[in-house]
């Protein structure tokens, strides 16, 4: 369970969010929408210790970012983008990595088989197209087996079919009890995996339920199209 | 740990940094070589050439005495002495008329007998004003020390029957060829600062390709991640420049010879007594030099890529401490003698195994010690300024 309590922010003069308190239980989904800019990533970013919070506000499982830093990160797997992933190094490097560094007991083969990477694994990032490195970001959500997974914008790149797969993916983490918070521009995919949406506007959450409303709908309520 | 160690390695290994910098290495040990190319090897007719020169130059000196009328009783002395000394010198023009040919030993053993004779005329004068020979790019000197070098030098070559092979000989064997270079042709400061240049680019690597986040959010401590790095800085830079090292010795090994590593350096640890050092024990000692300096600057390197976030910021501030260190800098002030405590003492690695610095320093082995313990200082402040920045991340 990820737990945030009273977090504020601002980047220079510019105040990005203002008392900030969430719960994200075990095995929810929880999307993260808002516009381009508005700070979607600042917050992922937050959640995993990159920008500075107060000491108390985040806890996962029961653990302190600031008391149990490595703990807390242990439980946790953020990536931002496809671009961090090493250039020179194989698909198998970033898997075998991984694997190691979070002491997952998940095993590589069956995640590579399952995403179609087998005929990737073994070359470079750098020679991979965008899709190819979006399904690389998820098998390694996959194998660190993190109980909380911070996932920013993951549909980018991706063609339907791939788009249904990786929806199935998150559904089936959230079966094994994993919490997933995923940041997206795509209403329809939010509509179809999260249990609640956060819509962040004018500096704070708007916590809204996932009761199979349209989503699109939904966001033009909070986000009107400028002179409608 | 390992796993970062591994990942660190590979991403390192695949960098294009690691040819540029071997070919720096390379080129820089290459340069004496280069410079000589097409030349005739007239190094030993040189040699030989040097003996004849100062044999004509004292018999100058004896003709201008001559002439002196009436001469004082110094004048006689002085000529005397002249004559003493033309005399060694033409046993030297003697034997070594027959040039290639020439037999080794009588060479050596007249060579041994002028600066025999040189170092009695100087004990029993100071300032005597003798002949000396000019060797080509070797400076030379009128003081004692430096007679005593010449005779445990030519001593050794007589017993070991030794061919000498001058600093500036056009083809000399690998053995001397590698050691000359280190000692005398390339200046420690451009060495160091290949490996700066290496460390610099292998430190900023994170920032500058976009990974530092990704490292900001691995479930180990920072200091892990950072031992990591210098385990790899370790495995790759030291390895890559002995293997230029021995990529240069077989290049002029297979056209020059290998030479001898038991070949000798003359020296003097306390400026009064002269004592040698076989190529082999320089080249131990210098890489027993050159990995204390390393250590320093790669922990100097693990400290900055902290504070700075560029490959260029960090660059400059690492040679501007290297530059600390250079004969240059030294010389503009009255050093304290504590500054033998300090690394900067040190990164001259040729003047202090030779002893030839004109700073307050320690032996090698102290030397080494004060680098080391600088890295272990370097160390203490890197730990301290993860802590700190962990602490700042912490906001009320």
């Amino acid at each position: 369970m990820l737990e945030v309590h009273d977090l504020s922010f601002a980047y220079k003069d510019q105040q990005i969010f203002q008392h900030l308190s969430f719960t994200i239980q075990d095995g929810e989904i929880v999307g993260l929408v808002a516009p381009n800019g508005t700070g979607k990533t600042t917050l992922l970013k937050l959640l995993c210790g990159l920008l500075p919070t107060g000491i108390d506000t985040l806890k996962l499982n029961g653990l302190s970012l600031h008391a149990k830093r490595i703990a807390y990160l242990k439980q946790l797997f953020f990536l931002e983008s496809s671009n961090q992933l090493y250039q020179d190094l194989t698909v198998k490097d970033h898997l075998t990595y991984v694997k190691a560094v979070w002491h997952s007991k998940v095993e590589i083969e069956p995640v590579v088989e399952s995403l179609g990477m087998v005929g990737y694994y073994k070359k470079v990032i750098k020679d991979l197209s965008l899709g190819m490195k979006q399904h690389v970001l998820l098998a390694m959500y996959i194998i660190s087996d993190a109980q909380t997974m911070l996932i920013d914008e993951p549909l980018n790149g991706l063609d339907p079919t791939s788009i249904q797969e990786f929806e199935e993916v998150f559904l089936q983490l959230k079966a094994k009890g994993k919490s997933l918070v995923i940041s997206s521009h795509q209403m329809d995919s939010v509509g179809r995996t999260c249990d609640h949406v956060f819509f962040l506007k004018n500096q704070t959450l708007h916590n809204v339920a996932n009761t199979g409303q349209d989503m699109m709908s939904v966001y033009n309520h909070f986000f009107p199209k400028a002179g409608a | 740990m390992g796993a970062q160690y591994r990942i660190t390695l590979k991403r390192s290994l695949h960098s294009v940094t690691n040819l540029v910098i071997a070919a720096a290495f390379f080129l820089l040990l290459m340069s004496t070589s280069f410079s000589h190319y097409g030349q005739q090897d007239s190094t030993q007719a040189d040699l030989y050439g040097a003996y004849a020169t100062a044999g004509q130059a004292v018999d100058k000196t004896i003709t201008g005495i001559e002439k002196i009328k009436p001469a004082s009783a110094s004048v006689k002395a002085e000529l005397r002495q002249k004559k003493q000394e033309k005399d060694y010198l033409d046993q030297i023009t003697l034997v070594t008329s027959g040039g290639l040919s020439a037999n080794l030993d009588e060479v050596n053993r007249t060579v041994l007998a002028h600066a025999k004779y040189s170092l009695r005329a100087t004990e029993k004068d100071p300032h005597v004003q003798l002949q000396l020979i000019k060797y080509q790019d070797q400076p030379t000197s009128h003081k004692l020390i430096e007679r005593k070098k010449d005779v445990v030098f030519h001593t050794y070559l007589y017993q070991h029957h030794m061919r000498e092979i001058p600093i500036a000989a056009i083809k000399a064997p690998a053995a001397n060829y590698l050691s000359d270079a280190l000692l005398y042709h390339v200046s420690p400061f451009l060495i160091i600062a290949v490996f700066i240049v290496w460390l610099a680019e292998f430190f900023t690597t994170d920032k500058r390709e976009g990974n530092i986040d990704v490292t900001n959010t691995l479930p180990m401590g920072k200091m892990k991640v950072l031992i990591a790095k210098i385990g790899v800085a370790f495995t790759i830079a030291l390895p890559l420049f002995c293997l230029t090292l021995l990529a240069v010795f077989v290049v002029i090994g297979l056209s020059n010879g290998w030479g001898s590593l038991q070949y000798p350096i003359a020296y003097s640890l306390d400026g009064q007594h002269a004592a040698i050092m076989q190529l082999g024990e320089f080249l131990l000692m210098f890489l027993g030099a050159l990995v204390a300096i390393f250590c320093f600057f790669v922990m100097l390197s693990a400290l900055f890529s902290l504070i700075a976030s560029k490959m260029s910021s960090l660059l400059v501030a690492e040679l501007l401490v290297l530059l600390t260190g250079s004969s240059f800098m030294l010389g503009f002030t009255k050093l304290s003698p504590s500054f033998r405590f300090l690394p900067t003492a040190y990164f001259d690695y040729s003047a202090v195994i030779l002893n030839s610095h004109t700073w307050p320093s320690l032996d090698l082995a102290g030397g080494i010690n004060v680098l080391l313990s600088s890295t272990l200082a370097l160390l203490g402040c890197t730990t301290f300024v993860i802590y700190y920045r962990q602490r700042l991340l912490r906001r009320n």
